[in-house]
């Protein structure tokens, strides 16, 4: 069996006045497998990715990243790990405007240092072959399509070969056709490069692409479209394995 | 390098508030320096003319040598006071009550101090054009220097032949202006060389009076009159002489001092707006590039590479507008030396170039304390709403 990538055990985050944003999540993805979360809006989708994502550090419970507990890190030591373990996507592509593609790959390198300009672009020059958008490389995001932007954000996001891609709504801003190219894309990479992906969509298509498919209701996370059931053999692997 | 990259990226593409954070710095950095340079050539011009004009700092003139034989007597005098003053100046200065310069037919009534060369070893005269007391001379008339101002009241040239001519008119003495300097006098003066003019003072010793300047460092009126009343060698010749103090070098730097001190007030209250208002548009764009912040973390930044680049940022452009500033205030410097200086017809200090130097690490100083604000304020970016962005 494959080593997971991320483990949650008995996660929960509440704030105070607050219906609990998660309760009780536990949850395990392993490197090379895919997972996507479903769930309405306000849901606890945002703070789940932001638990995921060591943006949010104030939760209950127990997050293993590679085997290492994450929730007691100090703020230092999350950046380091955002730095290097994990890639975001996001809907809306978030790439800086003033910065070419290349220039936008690189971020994160730049943030992380310890490589020279050269290396650093060579490396991005690499990642944006790797999504097909080598021929863009000097284009800034206005002058890219919607699908291209995304393809620039994926090549960011695997620049460090993180082990863990947290995608929010990658498809939400795209046509149909090229959704399904940008799907594609991601789990191809992400196949590639051996890393662990969770996906968080309104989209029925992106989910029933990914390995497993997870709901989330009111803060507790629940297999496909069911009600959460405390004992479910039918649980998809990534509650099972979590012991959810 | 790679923060200085971002800080770089980002000073680019916010090109309105960068410029409008250089027009906040370089306008402070450009009233302080501009400040230091009016005070610096109002010190230097103030000090030039009263040096010119009363002498070097303990500068004491012993008058009450009257007539002729005061004339006489004031030889003595000099010689056993030049001991007591060791490097320091002893010259004698010889007047009549008026005395009268006429040049083509005009005439005007004017201070003639009938001197020796060395006058100037006190009195650091400009020349303005000729030449200053002794040297050769060329002919027999004797040669007078004029100050600017009795050279534009009659339009005197350099060589040209005047008359002197004491009220009473027993004498006259003919002349060739020789020099024009700028003593820093608000009246119209001239200056004969002492010992040409003796047969012509002593026709006119009736309104003949002499004094001796004396000047040398730490010299003090006590001193210097406990030295005269032991002097032993005088002729008999009763004379009721004093002593004063004439140099005003100390008196106007105290207070050449308040007006640097007022300036200095102004430039600091220039900096203190610099750097509120580069706080202010700082604090702006924190909450302008509140998502890019915010995206930054997410993508790997440290929690200080933030403020670091905040502070980076507010250096480069400190950098950009001190260059702005020096730039400017050197171009209008001319104009702020003439403006300060010219009253007195004194050439303006050159630029002040370690001023300008300062105004720059002023600048960055005046943008780092206005950058701290906002750089810290970026620390607090809420890191996790880039999820809900």
């Amino acid at each position: 069996m494959a080593e997971p990538v991320i483990q949650l055990r008995g996660v929960g985050k509440a704030v105070p006045g607050l219906p609990h944003l998660l309760s009780d999540v536990s949850l395990s993805v392993e490197r090379g497998s895919s997972v996507a979360i479903m769930g309405r809006s306000g849901s606890g989708k945002s703070t789940m990715l932001s638990v995921l994502g060591l943006l949010d550090p104030d939760f209950a419970g127990e997050y293993l990243l590679n085997g290492q507990r994450v929730d007691r890190l100090s703020s230092r030591a999350c950046d380091r790990l955002r730095g290097t373990e994990i890639g975001f996507v996001f809907q809306r592509f978030a790439l800086f405007a003033h910065l070419s593609a290349l220039e936008n790959v690189m971020v994160p390198l730049r943030h992380r240092g310890g490589s020279t300009e050269r290396a650093m672009r060579h490396r991005a020059h690499a990642a944006l072959d790797s999504v097909d958008m080598g021929h863009a490389a000097r284009r800034r995001p206005r002058h890219l399509s919607g699908g291209e932007q995304q393809r620039v954000a994926i090549a960011r996001a695997l620049i460090n070969d993180p082990a863990l891609i947290l995608a929010d709504e990658p498809t939400g801003s795209l046509d149909a056709d090229t959704g399904r190219t940008i799907v594609s894309l991601l789990l191809g990479r992400v196949a590639e490069q051996g890393a662990a992906l969770v996906v968080v969509t309104h989209e029925h298509d992106v989910a029933a692409e990914m390995d497993d498919l997870l709901r989330l209701t009111r803060g507790t996370l629940a297999p496909g479209s069911e009600v959460p059931a405390p004992a479910a053999d039918h649980r998809p692997p990534a509650l099972a394995e979590a012991g959810a | 390098m790679n923060l200085l990259r971002i800080a770089l990226q980002s000073i680019a593409v916010n090109w309105v508030r960068t410029l409008l954070a250089i027009i906040a710095l370089s306008s402070s950095v450009v009233g302080v320096v501009t400040v230091a340079s009016a005070a610096a050539t109002i010190e230097t011009t103030v000090t030039h003319r009263a040096l010119m004009a009363d002498g070097s700092p303990s500068t004491l003139l012993v008058s009450g040598l009257n007539g002729a034989e005061g004339l006489t007597e004031s030889v003595e005098w000099k010689a056993q006071l030049q001991p007591y003053v060791g490097g320091g100046s002893v010259a004698r200065i010889a007047q009549l009550e008026s005395a009268t310069i006429v040049s083509e037919g005009r005439s005007d009534s004017v201070d003639i101090s009938f001197t020796e060369p060395e006058l100037t070893r006190n009195h650091p005269f400009e020349v303005l054009g000729g030449r200053w007391l002794g040297g050769r001379r060329d002919t027999v008339a004797v040669p007078v220097v004029v100050n600017r101002l009795e050279a534009n009241a009659l339009d005197l040239r350099l060589g040209g032949a005047i008359e002197l001519r004491a009220s009473t008119a027993e004498t006259t003495l003919q002349a060739l202006v020789v020099g024009v300097v700028e003593d820093g006098a608000h009246d119209q003066r001239a200056y004969v060389a002492l010992a040409d003019a003796d047969a012509f003072l002593r026709g006119n010793q009736a309104q003949l009076t002499t004094s001796l300047e004396v000047a040398a460092p730490g010299l003090a009126t006590e001193d210097l009159t406990r030295r005269l009343n032991g002097l032993s060698s005088l002729r008999g010749v009763r004379v009721d002489w004093a002593v004063q103090r004439v140099d005003t070098v100390g008196g106007l730097r105290q207070e050449v001092e308040a007006t640097r001190s007022a300036f200095l007030v102004v430039g600091i209250l220039g900096l203190v707006a610099g750097a509120v208002a580069v706080a202010n548009i700082g604090l702006s764009a924190v909450r302008e590039r509140s998502s890019e912040l915010s995206l930054r973390r997410a993508l790997g930044a440290r929690r200080w590479h933030l403020p670091a680049v905040m502070v980076l940022e507010s250096q480069l452009i400190a950098v950009v507008a001190g260059v702005v500033a020096i730039a400017m205030s050197w171009a209008i410097y001319p104009t702020l030396a003439q403006q300060f200086g010219a009253p007195y017809g004194i050439a303006a200090p050159p630029y002040p170039t370690a001023v300008a130097a300062a105004g720059i690490l002023v600048g960055m100083g005046t943008a780092l304390l206005g950058g701290l604000v906002p750089a810290v304020h970026s620390m607090r970016a809420p890191i996790a709403s880039i999820m809900r962005a």
